[in-house]
């Protein structure tokens, strides 16, 4: 039996290293399983981090969502489409042997990414830019991580 | 056939809520309030009933003394809570002795040594029980104002006195059934309906249906109130939908009302079948379970016309986002959906008017019509917007309200 939990240390190994991450972000009444921030460059140069300043905005390049998911992709996918609102690209992320129960028109219809797992993760399908990223719940998402950051000191 | 509006009565949930039962009077038709409520704050609760001046109903909560006691204490300090023990001294030894021996009510304490209900007993309890419902807000607001100026003190119907049961079978049943009946003889001047609260499972078998109508076919009874703890019309399958249409489409073979304590839009489309209206707060409380729910605010959760259900916010904002055309015009929505979030207090009224709309739809337009706009949404938005929203009940809903 495939547990949950089995998934993040693959993705973490795929992601981290051109990303900051964070798990359990919260968005509104949902927590996205993990979301992966690319700063840029002025990011670790600004002093904003020390100060506990976090109204920046437009501070990452790039900020993708994962929702994960052992086998239920209609579920994850009804998960990642709320992504849409505060992320530029969004993935389902599943366990590699329920890859073959999913319907990938769907995913490209709505333009959402796939990412399998086993030992490793893969992306197997890319996530398209997300048409209806909206500045306020995106706006929270970055305040979020600039907050863990600082916390983590 | 087209036909009157449905009776919505609101339920008064949380004293933040008065202002909107004041401002949108006229998009309901009554209020409804748990006696546990009215003792938490009754002199406020009174003064409101009394000024609002719509027809309010008191459920008496008697059911709540079956639940363990330690739902009905404070986690402070784990004293019986204010409401509960203010109810005790009106309704009487029964749960004054409870509360001593840190119990549930039990059967038992209705029989009597032969095994049988105790007449005595049940009399002592609904005549209490009744009592409390007929005076509560009048010896409330009490004093001179009752005679200086007009006072909506008295309750539109009376409620039973009941508790929950899980079958015909359980000794509750006959216990609530025989508490109902013998509550008739209190009622006087009042209209009285019997609480039928029984566990949803029950609906799955015709035959206990028709056993329980027949049980309810009693003169005395002006009406009925029908609560199925934890029945969510969204999620129910087709044989639940169905067997709570067949319950009131038979009791409607009565000629009495019919009002569902907790519901949404099926309930409003079960006035096809018979029903007169049914009960929701705002935003929360359009199903219940058996269990005392702790404090907090509800979290907001939008009301989606079209899909006649609520969502949270950030789904209906990706929902609009998906489709502009399904973006609410309501005079609520007008304006803060062009300011992005609406504030909750929008949310609030936006659901009163959504109800009011769609009651109006119900009452003005023939059955066939609705299932067929139910079943045309159903097949027209589904190839669209699924998985980002579930609607397989706009489905089941039309087929239950076709067939029933």
């Amino acid at each position: 039996m495939v547990f949950e939990s089995t998934l993040y240390p693959p993705l973490t190994r795929h992601f981290q290293k051109d990303y900051l991450m964070a798990w359990e972000v919260p968005l509104a009444s949902k927590k996205i399983d993990v979301v992966c921030a690319r700063p840029k460059d002025s990011y670790f140069a600004s002093n904003h981090l020390a100060s506990g300043e976090t109204n920046i905005p437009n501070t990452f390049q790039e900020i993708i969502a994962i929702e994960v998911k052992v086998e239920k992709w209609k579920k994850a996918l009804r998960q990642a489409l709320i992504y849409q609102l505060c992320a530029h690209k969004v993935y389902v992320a599943l366990w590699y042997s329920y890859l073959k129960n999913i319907d990938f028109d769907c995913f490209a219809r709505f333009g959402v990414g796939v990412i399998a797992v086993d030992g490793n993760a893969r992306i197997v399908k890319e996530s398209k830019q997300s048409p209806y990223v909206n500045p306020e719940y995106m706006s929270s998402i970055e305040k979020y991580l600039i907050e863990q950051k600082v916390r983590r000191g | 056939m087209a036909g009157n509006i449905p009776q919505f009565y609101l339920r008064l949930g949380i004293p933040a809520d008065k202002p909107f039962f004041e401002e949108n009077k006229d998009l309901y038709y009554g209020v409804l309030v748990n006696a546990r409520i009215l003792e938490s704050f009754p002199k406020s609760t009174a003064a409101f009933l009394n000024d609002l001046s719509k027809p309010f109903i008191i459920d008496p909560d008697t059911y709540a003394f079956k639940l363990d006691p330690s739902m009905l204490k404070r986690e402070r300090d784990f004293q019986i809570k204010r409401s509960y023990s203010e109810l005790e001294k009106f309704y009487n030894s029964i749960i004054t002795q409870c509360f001593k021996e840190d119990r549930p009510i039990y059967p038992a304490d209705f029989l009597g040594s032969n095994g049988n209900t105790d007449v005595k007993k049940l009399d002592e309890f609904s005549s209490k029980v009744i009592a409390y419902e007929k005076t509560r807000i009048d010896s409330l607001i009490g004093g001179l104002l009752r005679f200086m100026v007009e006072t909506n003190a008295h309750p539109y119907v009376l409620m039973a006195p009941y508790f929950d049961s899980s079958s015909i079978v359980d000794p509750w049943y006959k216990i609530s059934l025989e508490l109902a009946k013998v509550s008739t003889k209190f009622k006087e001047k009042y209209q009285l309906y019997p609480v039928i609260c029984i566990e949803k499972s029950f609906l799955a078998n015709e035959a206990n249906i028709a056993h329980l109508v027949k049980d309810y076919d009693f003169s005395g009874f002006d009406g009925y109130f029908i609560w199925l703890p934890d029945f969510n019309e969204d999620s129910e399958n087709l044989v639940l939908l169905s067997g709570y249409a067949k319950l009131v489409k038979n009791l409607s073979k009565y000629g009495k009302p019919i009002i569902g304590m907790y519901g949404k839009f099926f309930s409003a489309l079960l006035s096809y079948n018979g029903m007169t209206g049914f009960s929701s707060g705002i935003n929360y409380w359009d199903k219940r379970s058996l269990e005392i729910a702790g404090g907090g605010p509800p979290y907001p959760r939008y009301y989606v016309p079209f899909l006649h259900t609520f969502l949270p916010w950030e789904n209906v904002a990706r929902l609009f986002s998906e489709d502009p055309s399904l973006v609410c015009r309501c005079p609520a929505c007008k304006q803060a959906l062009s300011g992005g979030q609406p504030s909750m207090n929008d949310i609030k009224t936006h659901f009163l008017y959504a109800r009011f709309q769609e009651l109006g739809d119900v009452a003005s337009k023939k059955k066939n019509t609705i299932v067929r706009e139910l079943l045309a949404d159903y097949s027209k938005k589904k190839p669209l917007l699924e998985p980002l929203i579930q609607l397989d009940h706009l489905e089941r809903w039309g087929k239950v309200i076709a067939t029933i």
